[in-house]
């Protein structure tokens, strides 16, 4: 069932950094008419992230919680979830390792 | 299975990269190898999106039942050139390359840069052979160790080449 506030996405393949960024451009829109502090992004029709999609995502998702903005991921096959969580954990190791 | 060959134009990097994940999808592989192959792939077209300035991409392609080979090469300002362009300085094509396959990018953010040097991670645990060039300068990734070449003429852009043998592959143990 399709949930309110849901952000579909229809690319099978997400590649390059402007795929996050397209994503990141139709929250801002959807938010300035539904005015929600959760959207939630539909990925079932993905079978594919590159290392920088997520990367670029990751970063999208962060600038929206600053923002008191909640993005949720939805509908991930299970591969592509295995694959967000290392690279989020990677950023997160990063993000320790370079902290003063 | 699948021999290919193509020159393309920067415009339509995006296209052939689904092409070439829409072809290699209808294989067989065993376990993990074809998460191996795309994620390669895609971080090789990454890089030349986001970072050579090119006009031309080469892209061989063979797979056989039994090996994989990936050579994609383009015409674009180097490996040196882009790390100088965003002020940092390595002292020439040997240094460079070293850089990219440590994982120092020329992005600003230090989460990015990963391409390479996690794709010659995967390559050694596949024991297989990775070669980079760009400039004056070629480095040989096999059986975990390096080798540097001079190329005496030169090579304009970045070239990469992936072999290895098709196995299974724990790829999201290998992937960082």
């Amino acid at each position: 069932m399709k949930k309110k506030h849901s952000v579909a996405i229809p690319k099978k393949y997400l590649i390059f950094r402007e795929d996050a960024r397209k994503i990141s451009v139709i929250i801002q829109n959807k938010n300035k008419k539904e005015k929600n502090k959760t959207f939630y992004l539909d990925f079932s029709k993905t079978s594919f992230f590159s290392r920088s999609f997520i990367d670029e995502l990751l970063n999208m998702i962060g600038d929206f919680r600053k923002k008191k903005l909640i993005i949720k991921i939805t509908n991930l096959k299970p591969q592509l979830e295995k694959f967000l969580k290392r690279v989020e954990k990677r950023k997160q190791n990063i993000k320790k390792e370079t902290a003063f | 299975m699948i021999n290919y060959e193509k020159k393309i134009n920067f415009q339509d990097i995006d296209q052939e990269l689904i092409n070439i994940f829409k072809e290699i999808e209808n294989l067989k592989f065993p376990k993990g190898f074809l998460d191996f192959i795309n994620y390669s792939v895609s971080e090789l077209f990454v890089n030349i999106k986001e970072h050579s300035k090119a006009e031309i991409i080469l892209i061989k392609i063979d797979i056989n039942m039994r090996n994989f080979f990936i050579e994609i090469s383009d015409n674009g300002i180097g490996l040196r050139k882009s790390y100088l362009l965003k002020k940092i300085y390595p002292k020439d094509d040997f240094v460079a390359i070293e850089f990219a396959l440590s994982g120092l990018s020329t992005e600003d953010s230090q989460e990015r840069g990963f391409g390479l040097y996690s794709i010659k991670k995967l390559v050694n645990v596949l024991k297989g052979e990775m070669i980079v060039e760009s400039g004056f300068a070629r480095i040989i990734i096999k059986n975990n160790q390096t080798i540097s070449e001079k190329i005496p003429k030169g090579f304009q852009g970045v070239k990469a080449i992936l072999k290895t043998s098709i196995k299974v592959l724990d790829f999201y143990k290998a992937v960082e």
